[in-house]
């Protein structure tokens, strides 16, 4: 016969024994929370790697990211040809809209979005969510490194090609020192 | 790859057909038996337990209603077709046979505008009251997809007034109708073709 | 005397019938939209006698998104962002069922080590998912002690989850042939750190809420599912395995590695608010066995890539397919029509909470109505799981 209320007593028990235990709540924000490198913070742009060429824009699947840009003719030098570049003039993300997928990243060709685990940039308006490439170029300081990935990942065929390329060119061959990093 | 049922097929309507693709047999029968090999399904052969029902639009070729059933002793699945003509969308209610249905056929009901016959309350589901139109149509243009331009039409180096990039025009990114047959038309050029009439009114599009 | 009768059995009784008793008139309660026990925005209308529910009738579709229509605007990339996003609790499940679809049709194998790390985080996922409700149906029963606990086994379990796929609620990070990129470093030690610590303390929970009197007496012999209904119903996971119906997925029809694992389904019989509570208990504890045995698994597999390359604009070949897989709160499932096209012709949601609430319909009647925020807490759902 088991004694009536025992089963509460056994709950007040834990509550008790929890109790002089150190607290596990967070003191944000006295204290910093440290997130993992690949965070899905924020979208940082950076700005020197883009060419205009509107990829992420078309993989978005919620149309939030607007680019504008235009073409700039650079004087032929001695003896070459003239040639056109395209210049950005706006680049901005609408985080309102934005699912954080990270489909942009993925698609970029030359590496000029990344995640940020930065997450403070709360707005009261919801019409102030849209950043521009000014703020979205600041945020490239706070981009982690990339995590070393699991020894028994694949290598990327990348460093496999660079180290072909690197034997080829140098006759005394240095080894790679590259560390393995996340293959995309 | 269509052929007669094969055995299970057989005993569930005499006039089913079977279709193996993927690993998986879908059977085919005719909406008149529907109710019939429903029940059969479930009181001879065993598939008691009720998946889903739904329906795919495949424009003037009619619409399919799909049930997929499970028996749980041996471990099967059942899945189940019929194709409704355009020009009539109704069926008769599985409610009878599973009563889980009836959820199913509701939203299947407001989604494609398939007329569940018998069926207890049909209603719609899931849309607000007074929603127009059957959005899971494909005729049914999404509303996420007109109310803003798409942002990746742009060409690279070209966003200013005077380029129009007429050769991304083509191909426009999935859901975006064609400017031609959907949209505002200037009262100008009176010469382009007017939206296509549809029979109840369509397109329409999400308010 | 009289006119306080009237206010005990509810505005507009008559007051005296031929037969001389009290006339009662049935009255038409609104549960929600925004109710405080309803977590989400699901409404219920009960028709009541006196305190005895006769007629329910669960009014859905508030947080409708029409994800179905949207999904025939993207690409299969684009899908599994939205696809994670219906059942909140359980999106890395909800990816998965995308992907096989997806690899069934295309007839691509995916490398040993992605099928591992893909049962590994749906095994992690559940137990995410088994901890929120485990937390939080305490709750309506006037339980607030449990949730902390839960939360801070949650907030072990998030950790490595965000480690690896940088989110803590929408993963991102299945893709079609694989996954999005490798594990971190030494991840797959921290993971079974977090598996320990959860495991370790699981006991405490076990003690505040599974003995406790108050708790058995507003679940046990509450709100019974009857085998039949469940059939007739398609209600799934722990709920159906609550009323004696022993089928589950991982088992019954394996995907991924589940063939090659020992999955021990938790069944009970009874069918009660309590059964299905203790279907949720122990199966959080049988995922966590399933979670080391992956890890074991992984820890010894040879090095190998975990995705597939893919071609840069991916055309699922035409035909139709059903992928279901065994999520948290029950069946999961795809059925995905397709045309050739990037994007598919159809893609039908089936989700678990859709065909587990409608039962409430046929559950509620003759509940009491003080009863009723227990059985609509023990039915384990998630809103935007019904509404879609």
């Amino acid at each position: 016969m088991r004694l009536p209320g025992a089963g509460l007593a056994k709950g007040l028990a834990v509550t008790m024994r929890t109790m002089t235990k150190r607290s596990v709540t967070d003191q944000y924000p006295d204290v910093k929370p440290e997130l993992p490198p690949r965070s899905r913070g924020v979208i940082a742009l950076l700005e020197e790697n883009c060419t205009v060429c509107m990829l992420c824009a078309r993989e978005c699947p919620d149309w939030c990211i607007y680019i504008d840009s235009h073409k700039e003719t650079i004087p032929a030098p001695e003896g070459g040809r003239e040639r056109q570049r395209n210049v950005l003039d706006r680049f901005a993300i609408d985080f309102s809209l934005c699912m954080y997928c990270g489909i942009c990243i993925e698609a970029c060709p030359f590496d000029a979005l990344f995640w940020s685990p930065e997450f403070e940039y709360a707005e009261f308006d919801i019409r102030n969510m849209t950043h521009e490439k000014e703020r979205l170029g600041q945020w490239m300081s706070t981009v982690p490194p990339p995590p070393a990935v699991d020894g028994r990942a694949e290598r990327p065929k990348e460093l496999d090609a660079a180290r072909k390329a690197m034997e080829k060119a140098a006759a005394p061959a240095a080894p790679p020192a590259a560390p393995v990093e996340a293959a995309e | 790859m269509t052929e007669p049922g094969g055995e299970l097929g057989a005993r569930l309507s005499a006039t089913s057909t079977a279709e193996a693709a993927y690993g998986q047999v879908t059977y085919d029968v005719a909406p008149a038996d529907w109710v019939a090999t429903l029940t059969r399904a479930r009181d001879d052969l065993g598939f008691t337990f009720f998946d889903w029902l739904t329906a795919v639009d495949h424009e003037a070729d009619g619409m399919d209603v799909v049930v997929h059933l499970w028996c749980l002793d041996r471990r099967e699945h059942l899945l189940l077709r019929t194709r409704l003509p355009t020009a009539g969308l109704s069926l008769a209610t599985a409610t009878g046979v599973f009563a889980g249905a009836s959820w199913h056929e509701r939203e299947t009901f407001e989604m494609f505008g398939i007329d569940f016959t018998g069926h207890p309350h049909l209603v719609p589901l899931l849309l607000p009251d007074g929603f127009e139109g059957h959005p899971l149509r494909k005729d049914f243009v999404l509303a996420a997809r007109v109310a803003k331009a798409w942002p990746g039409a742009k060409e690279p180096g070209e966003s200013d007034a005077g380029h129009t990039a007429p050769a991304r025009r083509a191909s426009r990114p999935p859901g975006v109708p064609d400017p031609a047959v959907w949209g505002p038309h200037p009262p100008a050029t009176g010469a382009e073709p007017a939206p296509a009439p549809e029979p109840d009114g369509r397109p329409e599009v999400e308010p | 005397m009289v006119t306080e009768r009237i206010v005990g059995m509810g505005a507009g009784a008559d007051l005296v019938d031929d037969g001389g008793r009290i006339a009662t008139q049935d009255m038409v309660l609104n549960i929600g939209p925004q109710h405080p026990s309803t977590h989400g925005v699901l409404r219920l209308r009960i028709t009541l006698d006196g305190e005895r529910i006769v007629d329910a009738e669960p009014i859905v579709g508030y947080m409708h998104r029409g994800a179905e229509k949207l999904f025939e605007v993207r690409d299969y990339r684009q899908i599994i962002v939205l696809a994670n996003r219906h059942d909140w609790l359980s999106a890395f499940a909800n990816e998965l069922g995308v992907v096989l679809a997806a690899e069934r049709m295309l007839g691509m194998d995916v490398p040993v080590r992605a099928v591992w790390a893909r049962t590994l985080l749906a095994e992690l996922n559940r137990v995410l998912n088994h901890l929120m409700f485990l937390g939080s149906y305490p709750i309506e029963l006037g339980a607030i002690t449990p949730i902390f606990y839960a939360f801070r086994e949650r907030e072990t379990l998030q950790a490595v989850m965000e480690e690896i796929s940088g989110g803590r609620m929408h993963y991102m990070f299945n893709r079609v042939g694989g996954l999005k990129e490798d594990l971190p470093a030494g991840w797959l030690g921290r993971a079974r750190r977090a598996v320990t610590d959860v495991r370790s303390r699981l006991p405490d929970l076990d003690r505040l809420v599974m003995g406790n009197e108050i708790f058995l007496a507003r679940t046990k012999g509450v709100g019974i599912i009857s085998p039949e209904m469940v059939a007739a119903y398609g209600v799934s996971g722990p709920i159906a395995r609550a009323s004696g119906v022993d089928f589950d997925l991982r088992r019954d029809e394996p995907y991924l590695a589940y063939g090659e694992l020992p999955v021990t389904v938790v069944t009970r019989t009874d069918g009660d608010c309590l059964s299905r509570f203790q279907c949720l208990f122990e199966q959080l504890q049988v995922s966590l066995d399933l979670a080391d045995a992956c890890l074991d698994r992984l820890g010894s597999l040879p090095p190998g890539p975990i995705n597939t390359r893919l071609p840069k604009v991916l055309k699922v070949p035409e035909g139709a397919t059903y992928a279901w897989t065994e999520n948290p709160l029950g069946i999961n499932g795809y059925y995905l029509v397709s045309k050739g096209d990037k994007t598919p012709w159809r893609l039908k949601l089936r989700s678990a909470s859709f065909n587990n609430i409608q039962v409430l319909g046929e559950l509620l009647p003759g509940a009491l109505i003080a009863d009723m925020v227990a059985i609509l807490g023990s039915m384990f759902f998630v809103v935007g799981d019904i509404d879609k």
